[in-house]
Order: structure tokens, then C-alpha cells, then sequence
């Protein structure tokens, strides 16, 4: 039978916490490889050529080939692609948490332009020299979409 | 493939809403870049979709571009009352899981273009079109 008395609850809570102490390290681990698949799935992402207006790039002269609206930003330096990390798993409780994206420290280069990134993703207008309408090159939505399943899969086997 | 039948119903609800149809009027539509850059205009694109072995979600972003802030926020409020729900809801007879996601600004300096811009995100989640009643695979 159980009890609900004070004494009672302590020790389920105390068994809890053993619980958490014991899956961490193993929760840790699952969140760093998923980590790892979700940077390189971005950045197989942002690694394809554009199918989008040609243009000269004025530093170098060369021909470089932008990406359609609704397709992934093509490569022009690779800043974007480079800016790819993750941050360190977070424990709240018992949950744990990570975040995915442009300018975070593991893995990525951890310089963010976090404008240049959002109008990538979103769409925008830039105002100058005049007002002009940049269509969406979404990347981190199709990848978390794409990645969903996978991960899914990876806790499932690990814990 | 449900990418369609969530675009359609969700033009049609949108445009069914007393609220966007008083913003917009006729300038609902999906986004395309052909289309000229229309202030007040809201415009939906289709920017992800999977499948799963019961759900085929999609995420759709809807671009509200007006020049007035209470029409912005009046605009938001509207979409998240159609497309945002804890349970699954029948959107113009589509019945699937309908959240919101996230959203972001599409102008950097709103004073200075004299408009806003701000695009939301909704994941819509109906069922796989192979498991839709009366059909079989």
C-alpha cells in the first residue's frame, strides 16, 4: 500500500533524484551526438549549389550562382555554413535542452549575424539603396523537420 | 501529399476572417516572387514538409506586411485564433494538429520603411494522405 505521509514522499523523492543522477551522464551523452547530427545536418544543408540568378562577386570576379527563393541559401564564403554550432546541454530539473543554430559555440565558428541569418531563413526587405523584397531561403526549418525522426530514434535507443 | 490542402484551407480560412479581410481586403494570396510588394499585403508560403508514419506536418509561414502597428498586432492575434490550438482542429475541412511555431520581423528598421513586416510560423500536422478515410493505399 502506499502511503502518503510526509516520510513517504521524501523517499520517492529521494529515489528520483538517484534516478536523475544515474541517467545524466547517459542523457548528456545522447544530447551531444544529437547535437553533432542536427550542426551536420545543417551544414549538409547549406553545402548545395543554387539553381538562382548568376551574378559576378565583386571581391574575387568570380561567377557565383544564388540560390532560388523557398531553396537553401547556396555557399558564397561559407560564413553562414561556418557559423553552424551548438550550445552545451542544459538541465532544468529533469529536463535538459540544447540549442542549435548560428553563432553558438561547439562546433561552429561562433561568429553570428544574426540578421543576415533570420532574412535567410524568414525572408525581409532590405531599405537600401531602395526598398527590395528578399524572398525566403529557409534552412533551419526544413532541417528540424527532416531531423525530428531521427533524433527521435537516437533517445529512443540510447535511454 | 497534403502540402495543397493545407495552402488551400488555410487560404480560404484567412480569408473567411473578418479581422485579415478587413486589413488586407483582397491581398491574401501565396507568396511568389513574380507578385509585386504590396503594403497591406499577407502572403503564406510553404516552407517545409515531411512525413511521418501517421502525421504529414507542414510549416507554413504567413507574411503580414502593413503600415500600421495596431493593424499588426490585430492581424497576429487573428492568425494565432485560427492556426493555433492545443488539440487537433478541422480547418476548411482538413482536420489536423495546427500550432504555432515561432515567428520573426522582416524589416530591420520599421520607421525608417515606413511599414511593418513580420512573419509567422505555423506547423500543421494532418494525417498521411494514404490513411485519410476512404482511401486505401
Amino acid at each position: 500500500m502506499i502511503s502518503f505521509n510526509a516520510g513517504k514522499w521524501q523517499v520517492l523523492e529521494g529515489m528520483g533524484e538517484e534516478m536523475l543522477r544515474e541517467m545524466k551522464p547517459k542523457a548528456d551523452k545522447l544530447m551531444w551526438r544529437a547535437g553533432t547530427k542536427f550542426q551536420a545536418a545543417l551544414k549538409r544543408k547549406l553545402s548545395g549549389r543554387g539553381s538562382g540568378r548568376t551574378y559576378k562577386v565583386s571581391k574575387t570576379g568570380a561567377l557565383h550562382v544564388a540560390s532560388a527563393p523557398d531553396d537553401p541559401p547556396a555557399v558564397l564564403f561559407g560564413a553562414l555554413r561556418n557559423s553552424m554550432g551548438f550550445s552545451r546541454p542544459t538541465w532544468a530539473g529533469w529536463t535538459v535542452s540544447m540549442e542549435v543554430g548560428s553563432g553558438l559555440g561547439v562546433g561552429g565558428d561562433g561568429k553570428e549575424n544574426p540578421a543576415y541569418a533570420r532574412r535567410l531563413e524568414y525572408g525581409g526587405v532590405s531599405l537600401h539603396p531602395h526598398p527590395i523584397r528578399i524572398e525566403a531561403r529557409p534552412y533551419m526549418a526544413p532541417v528540424s523537420l527532416e531531423m525530428e525522426p531521427v533524433l527521435q530514434k537516437l533517445f529512443e535507443a540510447g535511454l | 501529399m497534403r502540402w495543397d490542402d493545407v495552402a488551400r484551407a488555410g487560404r480560404i480560412a484567412a480569408a473567411a476572417d473578418p479581422v485579415l479581410a478587413g486589413i488586407y481586403g483582397a491581398s491574401i494570396r501565396m507568396g511568389a516572387t513574380a507578385q509585386d510588394f504590396a503594403v497591406p499585403g499577407l502572403e503564406y508560403q510553404i516552407i517545409a514538409d515531411t512525413a511521418g508514419e501517421l502525421w504529414e506536418p507542414i510549416i507554413v509561414q504567413w507574411d503580414q506586411w502593413v503600415s500600421d502597428y495596431d493593424d499588426l498586432v490585430a492581424s497576429e492575434r487573428a492568425l494565432r485564433k485560427l492556426f493555433d490550438h492545443d488539440l487537433p482542429v478541422v480547418i476548411e475541412g482538413v482536420y489536423m494538429w495546427s500550432v504555432f511555431t515561432d515567428g520573426a520581423s522582416l524589416v530591420d528598421a520599421p520607421d525608417r520603411a515606413g511599414f511593418y513586416g513580420r512573419a509567422v510560423r505555423f506547423r500543421l500536422s494532418p494525417i498521411r494522405e494514404d490513411l485519410r478515410p476512404g482511401r486505401s493505399t
